[in-house]
This record gives C-alpha cells, sequence and structure tokens, in this order.
C-alpha cells in the first residue's frame, strides 16, 4: 500500500511524512531510476537535469525545423527564379517581333509620306498656271531624299543599338561568372553559418548531417546566384530594346499624324477642284 | 436580340432583291453599279446585325456574299476584308467554313503580293487547325507555309515562332530528324541575337531530347558541339540533367533516369511535350536491353 502511494506519486521529492517506513521488498524491487520517489537527496539534481535535457531536446528540434524549412524556401526561390527567366525569355522573343513589325510600319510610313508628296505636287499643278510653273522651277530632285534618311536613321540606330548590347552583354556574362566565386563566399548568410559550424560543439554528432544540410543550401544559393545575373543581364537588354521601341513608336507616331494631315488637305484640295 | 435578327433577315431579303433586279436590260445600264454597292452595303449592314444577334453562322454567310459582290466588281482589298470577317464569325461556329474564308483571303493576298498578310492567315489557318478542328497534319502545313513566307518577308523572328510549333509537332508526331534540325537551326541563329540568347538553352535542350530518341551517341556528341557554342549551357540545369539523362542511360538504369526527372521537375515544371518525348525516351531505355 504504502509503496503504491510513492510509485503513483513519482515525481515528488517529499514522501508524505505519515508513513516513513518503507518495505524493505518493495524498496529493492524498486530501481534506481532518476524519477523514482525512493531516492532521497539526489532526486533535485536529476530533476534539473531531465529539465535541461528536455531544453536541449526541444532546441534540437527547433534548429532542424528551421534548417528544413530553410532548404525548401530556397528550392522554392530557384524554382521562382527559373520561372521568371523563362517569362523573360518568352518576353524578349515578342519585344523582338514587335521591334520587326514597327520597323515595317516605319518603312510603310515613309512610303505613303513619299507618295502624298507626290501628288501633292500634282494637285498644285492642277490647281493653277502659277502651280505648275512653281512645279517647274523646284524641279525633281527635292522628292526622294528625307524619306530613306529617315529609314536609314531609324535602321542604323536599332542596329548599332544591337551591336552595341552583345558586347555589353558578353563582358557582363563574364563578370558575372567571376564574381559567383567570390560573391558566394563573401555572402553573408554564408560566412555566419561558417562560424556557427565552428563554435558548434553541443551537437558534435549531428554535425554531419547538419553539413550536408549547408552543403545544400550553399549549393542552393549559388545557383540562385546564377539566377539571379541572369535575371539581371536579361532585364538590361530587356530594358534597353523598350528603350529603343519607345523612340521608334514616337517617331511612327509623328510620322504617321503628318500623313494624315497631308491626306485630309489632299482631300479638301481636291474637292474643290472637282467642284470647280 | 430577336429583333435584330430579324431586322438582319429583312436586309439580307432587301440585298437580294436589289441584285435580282439588275436583270433587267436598263436596270443594269442605268442603276447597275449603284445597286451593287447598296447591295454590298446592306449584306454588310445585314451581318452587322447577325454578329449583334450572335448567329455567328448567318453573319458569315452575310460577309461571304458582300466579299464575292466586292470580287467581282474588282474591290479585292474590300473583298478581303469582308472574308476576314467571316473567317472571324464562322471560328465561333463552324471552323471549317472559317479555314474555306481565310483560304479565299489568302487567294486574294497572294495576287495582290501582301506576302505579310497571307503569312500571318497561313499562321490563324494552322491555329484553327490546332484547337477547334484537330488536324495536326494540315497544321503542320500551315505552319510551314507561313514560316516560309514570313521568311520571304525577312519577319524571321515570326518565322521562326512558326518553325518552333513545327518543330513540336513533328517531334510528337516522330518525326525526329525535322524537328532536331529546326531546333538546331533557330538556335545557332538566336545565339547572334543579344536578346534571344536566353532562350538558346531551351531550343538545345529540346534538340538533345530528339536526338536521345533516335541515338544515344548522337546525343552526346550533339551536346558538346552545343557546348562549344555557347559556353553558358553548361551551367544550366538542363545539361545536367541531360548528362544525368545519358548516364542512366548507358547504364540501363529506369529508376535513376525518373529519378532524376523527378528531381528537375520539382523546380521548374514541365510541360506535356517533354513529358511525353521524355515518356519514350524512358520506354527505348526499357525495350532496349543493349545499347551499345
Amino acid at each position: 500500500m504504502a509503496g503504491r502511494q510513492y510509485v503513483t506519486d513519482p515525481n515528488t521529492p517529499f514522501f508524505s511524512v505519515d508513513d516513513d517506513d518503507v518495505d524493505d521488498e518493495t524498496f529493492l524491487r524498486h530501481s534506481k531510476s532518476g524519477s523514482s520517489g525512493y531516492m532521497l537527496p539526489n532526486n533535485s539534481y536529476h530533476q534539473r537535469n531531465s529539465a535541461l535535457e528536455d531544453n536541449r531536446l526541444q532546441l534540437l528540434d527547433r534548429k532542424k525545423a528551421i534548417e528544413e524549412s530553410t532548404l525548401q524556401s530556397s528550392q522554392r526561390s530557384i524554382s521562382l527564379l527559373r520561372d521568371s527567366e523563362q517569362i523573360g525569355v518568352a518576353a524578349a522573343e515578342e519585344l523582338i517581333r514587335q521591334r520587326e513589325q514597327l520597323e515595317r510600319t516605319e518603312m510603310r510610313l515613309d512610303e505613303i509620306n513619299n507618295t502624298l508628296r507626290f501628288s501633292q505636287k500634282r494637285i498644285q499643278g492642277i490647281k493653277s498656271v502659277f502651280g505648275s510653273f512653281k512645279n517647274y522651277l523646284s524641279g525633281k530632285s527635292g522628292e526622294r531624299i528625307p524619306g530613306p534618311s529617315f529609314k536609314d536613321s531609324g535602321s542604323s540606330s536599332g542596329t548599332s543599338k544591337k551591336i552595341e548590347t552583345p558586347n555589353q552583354l558578353a563582358s557582363h556574362l563574364e563578370n558575372s561568372r567571376e564574381n559567383l566565386g567570390s560573391q558566394a563566399r563573401d555572402h553573408p548568410g554564408v560566412m555566419i553559418r561558417d562560424l556557427g559550424v565552428d563554435g558548434d560543439t553541443w551537437s558534435q554528432h549531428k554535425t554531419s548531417s547538419g553539413q550536408n544540410l549547408q552543403n545544400v543550401v550553399d549549393r542552393n544559393l549559388e545557383d540562385m546566384c546564377t539566377s539571379l545575373s541572369h535575371l539581371k543581364g536579361l532585364a538590361e537588354v530587356l530594358g534597353e530594346e523598350i528603350d529603343c521601341q519607345n523612340d521608334m513608336l514616337d517617331r511612327i507616331n509623328d510620322k504617321t499624324d503628318k500623313a494624315d494631315f497631308t491626306i485630309v488637305q489632299q482631300n479638301k484640295e481636291i474637292k474643290k477642284l472637282l467642284k470647280k | 436580340m430577336a429583333d435584330n435578327e430579324q431586322k438582319a433577315m429583312q436586309l439580307m431579303a432587301e440585298a437580294e432583291k436589289k441584285l435580282n433586279s439588275l436583270i433587267g436590260f436598263f436596270g443594269s445600264l442605268f442603276g447597275g453599279s449603284s445597286k451593287v454597292e447598296e447591295a454590298m452595303e446592306c449584306y454588310q449592314r445585314a451581318a452587322n446585325m447577325f454578329k449583334m444577334a450572335k448567329k455567328w453562322g448567318a453573319a458569315g454567310n452575310a460577309f461571304c456574299e458582300a466579299a464575292s459582290l466586292h470580287a467581282k466588281a474588282g474591290n479585292k482589298h474590300d473583298a478581303a476584308t469582308n472574308y476576314v470577317d467571316a473567317a472571324n464569325c464562322f471560328k465561333k461556329s463552324d471552323p471549317n467554313e472559317a479555314v474555306n474564308s481565310l483560304l479565299k483571303v489568302i487567294e486574294i493576298y497572294t495576287d495582290m503580293g501582301r506576302f505579310t498578310m497571307v503569312a500571318k492567315h497561313h499562321q490563324s489557318i494552322a491555329e484553327l487547325y490546332e484547337t477547334e478542328a484537330v488536324d495536326l497534319d494540315r497544321a503542320v502545313q500551315h505552319y510551314e507555309q507561313a514560316a516560309d513566307y514570313f521568311k520571304g518577308e525577312e519577319s524571321n523572328s515570326s518565322a521562326n515562332k512558326c518553325m518552333l510549333k513545327v518543330a513540336q509537332y513533328a517531334a510528337q508526331l516522330e518525326n525526329y530528324d525535322k524537328a532536331i534540325q529546326i531546333y538546331e537551326q533557330v538556335a545557332f541563329s538566336s545565339l547572334e541575337s543579344s536578346l534571344l540568347k536566353y532562350s538558346c538553352k531551351g531550343y538545345f535542350f529540346r534538340a538533345a531530347l530528339c536526338h536521345l530518341c533516335v541515338d544515344v551517341l548522337n546525343a552526346q556528341h550533339a551536346l558538346e558541339h552545343y557546348q562549344e557554342l555557347y559556353p553558358a549551357f553548361q551551367d544550366s540545369r538542363e545539361y545536367k540533367l541531360l548528362r544525368v539523362l545519358i548516364d542512366h542511360m548507358e547504364e540501363q538504369n529506369v529508376d535513376g533516369f525518373t529519378e532524376a526527372v523527378k528531381d528537375y521537375d520539382s523546380i521548374s515544371r514541365l510541360d506535356q511535350w517533354y513529358t511525353t518525348i521524355l515518356l519514350r525516351i524512358k520506354k527505348r531505355v526499357e525495350d532496349n536491353p543493349d545499347l551499345c
């Protein structure tokens, strides 16, 4: 009976004062474990030890959880970066198609403007005798020149930009590849982890798997570095292309406005002539 | 909606009446051309009303009638525009009719020499065959024609876009040599442009996978060749995956193969085309006991 009381309440370091007599047999049968109520003065010491042990286990679990989540988040980051790269690549292809269309539009607008200039001359000739005299004087020289110059300036600025960017890009890629090694080493996260591994004397038996994890995370970080530098290069080139196309669009806008205005005017003049 | 349709039917009837009234001798002498023009206009208005009432088939027919009148009168541009409108209406109801209308448009534009538009319409027909009236052979045919016309007009990126589709379907239909040729060609021409460089590794990856479907040794040679041309290819995940796959294939290790593919898939998703091709490669490994 007395034994049962002690067994059911193992954590109390103090016995009930009622019954000092312990059965010899139960005493002998009871093992010398730290949580037993029979152990007299050593009990509190083991108690503290077990609390510390629990704490330690808890912290180790948390460490593992954090490492797991770091690894997973680094993997997610890599896949996101690759997705961005794919999207950027598709955008680049679309942009180039657009550029071709814009160039063709500009060419056609130049042709339209030229044709309108011709028709303007004809209309002037029809309008009046003075008109045809003016035509004769101005001659056929000043007709074709302005058009091709626009075309050439447009396409040459486009191609010169294209020639610039491969050199820039090639040097950029080389730089990024050189920096990659030093970048990985200088990265603050990596440095802290290095210190962490050295100063971690506690969980020696866990270092091997811990370091494996460190290596994987390091490799992932390097991959992320490469992806990011790729993305940066891609973004720069995309930005330049868009700037160039913006300029083209402005020019096209101007030319379209001019053509529109000229057509309206010529329509009016022809209507007047027809009524006459 | 219902009275739009009724109005449209009325307009169609009016237009037909105007056309029929031309039969008389005096009719054709005096009011001939203006009657035809009025009829054309009636047909167009009728077609628009049908569109508002969402009767796509009737709208398409009305546009076709207007277009044929324009063609007879010699207004090729207007005829072509009307046929394009007809095709758009038919797309929603009957893809085959849409294809017919587009073919007529192509005829007209080829006569006029507007090859860019011809190419664009070939591309539209090919897309129709791809999605609505699934007929991969004809889709491939039209994509090829579109690519030829685009190349003729120096729109290389649009041409490349069409050729890539051709290669995709060629590989699906097991015509690997053609696919390899196209992918390599597009990749080599993309190398020279600063923007398109980034898409090269995708093309090399696809070409290498098609090589793997045919012969492992070829694939290895090809990989080395690509590496020489584009050194950055070596650092990419695709190259690493290809190396691992080749090693597993030489060792007949199907599980390792699957493992590597799953690994790559967890980082960047492989779409249906890749999955099909990889499955075929895997089957080759399983069927062929000796690859040497």
